[in-house]
Parts: structure tokens; C-alpha cells; sequence
């Protein structure tokens, strides 16, 4: 092997002998194992470069992180793309409620404000329902600082001849406000669960859109008449010869149950006085009342304290 | 050097690259390139190893992997200035000293029985083996009773086609202790072996 021949005339003999011995290979599978070791390595060496990317990437919390966002701001995006007016609609909270009944007595007068589109309109029109049931003239309520915009529309008040019906028409425009700020409360609960529901879960945003927008304070509407003649919160009235059931306003239709109830518990009320009629009602849940009124306690005179 | 200025890329790996080269296109993926490095240096690490190993297998197979296995992992770490072989067995004898290292007594205790061994194997059988075969025998049993530095000398320098100066950069000596090595090694061979071997 070597060219650099020892001087000692036997160390050729030493060296030829040894190489005559020294056949030594390393085993098969050594061998095997060695080249795929390297063939191995040789791969990662081409995707070396993607390799580190993606370990840098994967390896480092904050770059984690970041994608989150990015991730969350891509969804917010998407949602506002896909459903502009909800996402810009004016939070429930900061809609007072006078305003809300100005705005439906501007609805009734021809005028439609911004802020009536951008509400619910369930919300809408069971405040419009509800004034048309009651018969109520929208500028009966008390005064409230009004936008310059919707109080142009504002008519002028009538004269009150009688000072019994302004009474119980304005002590009935404070139970609506009160049922409508409660009304309001929960449909802003409501609003909000169905906002963060869309940001945390597209995939489920149309259906919690539906959830968000039925009116779960008006049940009344949900019952039939036999069950609205038994429930002590909701009120079967006669409305242009139409049964129609709708929240107890005032305290004396509130707890007292038209078809089960004794007369008696309405009279200890204060200021209430009950109006007696008979009702037959049906497996169906329809019910015929006599001369098409329900029994009902009503108020006579006072305020509902 | 081969085709200087060929992209290392678009090179085939042939008998005519020096080590150099074959490393340089295993490092750009030719796998063809690092077979024909292993093959070339195979056989002569692998009995440098043996030898180092007083012909232990196990151990030479495994201080044997160990080192292509490096060799393939740092294979970028391959200083072009100095030669392929040059950094092959010095990685090698690292790993021997980390070897010897962490069995150190056992390793002399098996060297201890080697040499008795081959003591006992000095006896010519001619029943069974050729004058030859019994020279080459007794003359491998000899060598691994060498101190270690004149054994990896000799071992070197017969299993290797490596100038005394490249012998000498890779066990880390000058030129001149090498050669010194060499010199007494193959004096106690001539005087341990007997005259019809010679």
C-alpha cells in the first residue's frame, strides 16, 4: 500500500504478511445501516431550508400567538364582510326607551329614523303591536330629549277631557316603559351572546342569528287562548273583534289568571275592578268568550304602586 | 480537482473526484457520491478499528458506525483546507479514546487475555493451517501486543495509502515521531516473529 518502503529488508516480509491478513470488512448490514443514515441526511439536506421554517415556527410561543390573532382579526373581518348592518348596528343599551317609543310613533307618522333600521325588528313591532293594542297616542308619553330630526315629526298634544283617561294613560305609558326596558335588557343579552357567538363560532353565526332576533319577551303571543286565559302574566283582550293575547300591563292583570282566578282577588286590588263574562274553550286551545269579551280585570282609577 | 467550474450541482460523482469532491455532492443531496467516499475508505477504517479494538468486532462495528455517522451528521462542518481522510480518522480516533474511556479497565483485562492468547497461538499448528496462514496469524497476534502508539502507527501506515506526513496530521505528531514509532514497531515484530515467517 504505502510507497514509503521500511529500510529493514524483512520489513517487507512483515508488511506483506500482515497484508495478507488484514481482509477485514465491516458486516452487511453495518454497511446498510451507514447508507441509509446517509441517505436519510441527504434528504433533510433539500428540505433544509422549509425545515427550519417550520420549526422556527412551530418552536416559538409569541409567533403562536400572533397567528391567533391573525387568525381571530381574519374572522372579525369575514363577519363584518358578510353581515355589514349587524356589526354596525348601535349597541341595545344606548337606545333609551323613550326613544324607542318616539321612534314608533314616528313609524306610525310616516317617519323612519336611521336607528329604526339598524334595530331589531322584532323589537319594532311589538312596540308598534303594543301601542296599537292599547290604543295609545304616541305623544301621551312623557317628554324626553328627542333628536332634532324626530322631533319635527312630533304632533301636538290633544286636548285631555277627561282627567280619569290621562291618568291611566300615562300610568299605562310607565308599565310599557317598564316592560320595555326590561324587554330591551334582555334583548341586548341577547344581542351580545349572538356577537360573541359569531366571532367565536362563524360556522354557527346563521343560526344563532335566528335564536338572537325571536322575541323571547313576548310569549304571550306564543300561547293560545286557553292558555293565555290561564296564565297570570299574559291577557286574552278583544282587539277589533280579534282574541289576541298580550302582557299583563298594569298590576291588576298582572298575577291574576282570567279563567281561574276568583273575581274576588281581582276587587282586592286597588283601582281595579273586574269585568265578568263566560269562555268556552276547546281541545284545540280556541276559546268562544261571551259577546266575543274575556273576563278581565281592569284598572279603574289611581296609579299602579 | 475535478471540473472547477461545473456548478457542484449538476456534477456526477465518478472514480475521478477526489475525496473532497464526493463530500462536497453528498452535501448537495448526490447520494452516489457518498457510497463511492464510504466504499473508498470502508475497508481500512474499519480494520484500523479492528486493530485499535484488538480485533474485538463489536466494538470496531460500533466505534465504526459511530464515526460515518458523524462524519454524515457534521458533514458541512468539513474544513476544505485540509483532507478528507486527515478528518475521517481523526474523528475516528476520538471516538477510540472516548472508547477506551468508558471501559477502560475491561478493555484491558481483554487485552490482557488477547495477548495471552496469542502467546498460546505462537505454538505452529501444521495439522490443520499453511505456513502462511500461521505466519499471518502469529504476525496479527504480535501487533496487538504492540504499545499503543507503535500499533496505531503500524496499523496506520499498512491499512492506509497515506504519506507519513498525512499519518503524522492525523495522530496529531510531527513527521519525524511518527516515523520513530513506525521504526520500533516494526523491530519488535522482526524480533517477536520467528525465522520462518521472515
Amino acid at each position: 500500500m504505502n510507497k514509503h518502503v521500511p529500510s529493514d529488508p524483512h520489513d517487507d516480509k512483515i508488511s506483506s504478511l500482515y497484508q495478507q491478513g488484514s481482509v477485514e470488512t465491516p458486516a452487511a448490514h453495518i454497511n446498510e445501516n451507514i447508507r441509509l443514515h446517509a441517505r436519510k441526511h441527504s434528504a433533510s439536506v433539500i428540505s433544509f431550508p422549509l425545515r427550519r421554517v417550520l420549526n422556527v415556527i412551530s418552536s416559538s410561543r409569541s409567533l403562536q400567538v400572533a397567528a391567533v390573532l391573525v387568525i381571530g382579526v381574519s374572522i372579525i373581518l369575514q363577519i363584518q364582510f358578510d353581515h355589514p348592518a349587524e356589526m354596525s348596528r348601535p349597541e341595545p343599551a344606548e337606545y333609551s326607551v323613550n326613544d324607542l317609543l318616539a321612534d314608533k310613533s314616528d313609524a306610525e307618522h310616516g317617519v323612519v329614523t336611521e336607528d329604526q333600521l339598524l334595530t331589531p325588528s322584532v323589537s319594532s313591532d311589538s312596540v308598534q303591536e303594543s301601542l296599537a293594542e292599547r290604543n295609545l297616542n304616541p305623544v301621551a308619553r312623557p317628554a324626553s330629549p328627542r333628536p332634532a330630526m324626530k322631533a319635527k315629526a312630533a304632533p301636538e298634544k290633544p286636548a285631555a277631557d277627561d282627567e280619569m283617561q290621562q291618568t291611566e294613560k300615562s300610568e299605562t305609558m310607565m308599565r310599557e316603559k317598564r316592560r320595555l326596558t326590561k324587554q330591551f335588557s334582555e334583548e341586548k343579552q341577547a344581542h351580545s351572546s349572538h356577537r360573541q357567538a359569531e366571532l367565536i363560532l362563524h360556522s354557527t353565526a346563521t343560526s344563532m342569528q335566528s335564536v338572537s332576533e325571536q322575541d323571547a319577551d313576548d310569549l304571550c303571543r306564543t300561547l293560545d287562548n286557553a292558555a293565555c286565559l290561564n296564565s297570570a302574566t299574559c291577557v286574552l283582550n278583544n282587539i277589533s273583534n280579534d282574541l289576541v293575547c298580550r302582557p299583563a300591563l298594569n298590576h291588576c292583570e298582572q298575577d291574576f289568571s282570567q279563567l281561574q282566578d276568583h273575581p274576588d282577588l281581582c276587587q282586592q286590588k286597588p283601582h281595579c275592578e273586574y269585568t265578568a263574562s263566560d269562555c268556552n274553550c276547546h281541545s284545540d286551545g280556541s276559546c268562544s268568550c261571551l259577546g266575543d269579551t274575556p273576563p278581565a280585570c281592569k284598572l279603574t282609577a289611581g296609579e299602579d304602586k | 480537482m475535478k471540473a472547477k467550474d461545473t456548478p457542484i450541482k449538476s456534477q456526477q460523482a465518478d472514480d475521478q473526484n477526489s475525496d473532497e469532491e464526493l463530500l462536497a455532492l453528498y452535501c448537495h443531496g448526490n447520494n452516489r457520491a457518498f457510497d463511492m467516499l464510504y466504499n473508498r475508505h470502508r475497508d481500512s477504517l474499519y480494520r484500523f478499528l479492528l486493530r485499535q479494538n484488538n480485533n474485538m468486532t463489536a466494538q470496531a462495528e460500533e466505534i465504526f458506525q459511530e464515526v460515518w455517522f458523524s462524519i454524515i451528521n457534521h458533514k458541512k462542518q468539513f474544513r476544505n483546507d485540509s483532507k478528507f481522510s486527515t478528518w475521517l480518522y481523526q474523528i475516528a480516533r476520538n471516538k477510540l479514546t472516548d472508547s477506551s474511556r468508558k471501559s477502560l479497565s475491561r478493555k484491558e483485562k481483554l487485552h490482557d487475555d488477547i495477548a495471552s492468547q496469542s502467546v498460546e497461538s505462537a505454538t505452529p499448528e501444521p495439522d490443520h493451517k499453511t505456513q502462511l496462514q500461521i505466519c499471518i496469524e502469529l504476525l496479527q497476534g504480535f501487533v496487538l501486543q504492540l504499545p499503543q502508539e507503535q500499533k496505531e502507527a503500524f496499523v496506520l501506515k499498512h491499512d492506509t495509502d497515506k504519506s507519513i506526513d498525512d499519518l503524522a496530521l492525523i495522530t496529531n505528531t510531527t513527521h519525524e515521531t511518527f516515523k520513530s514509532r513506525l521504526r520500533y514497531a516494526m523491530q519488535k515484530l522482526r524480533d517477536w516473529l520467528p525465522g520462518e515467517c521472515l
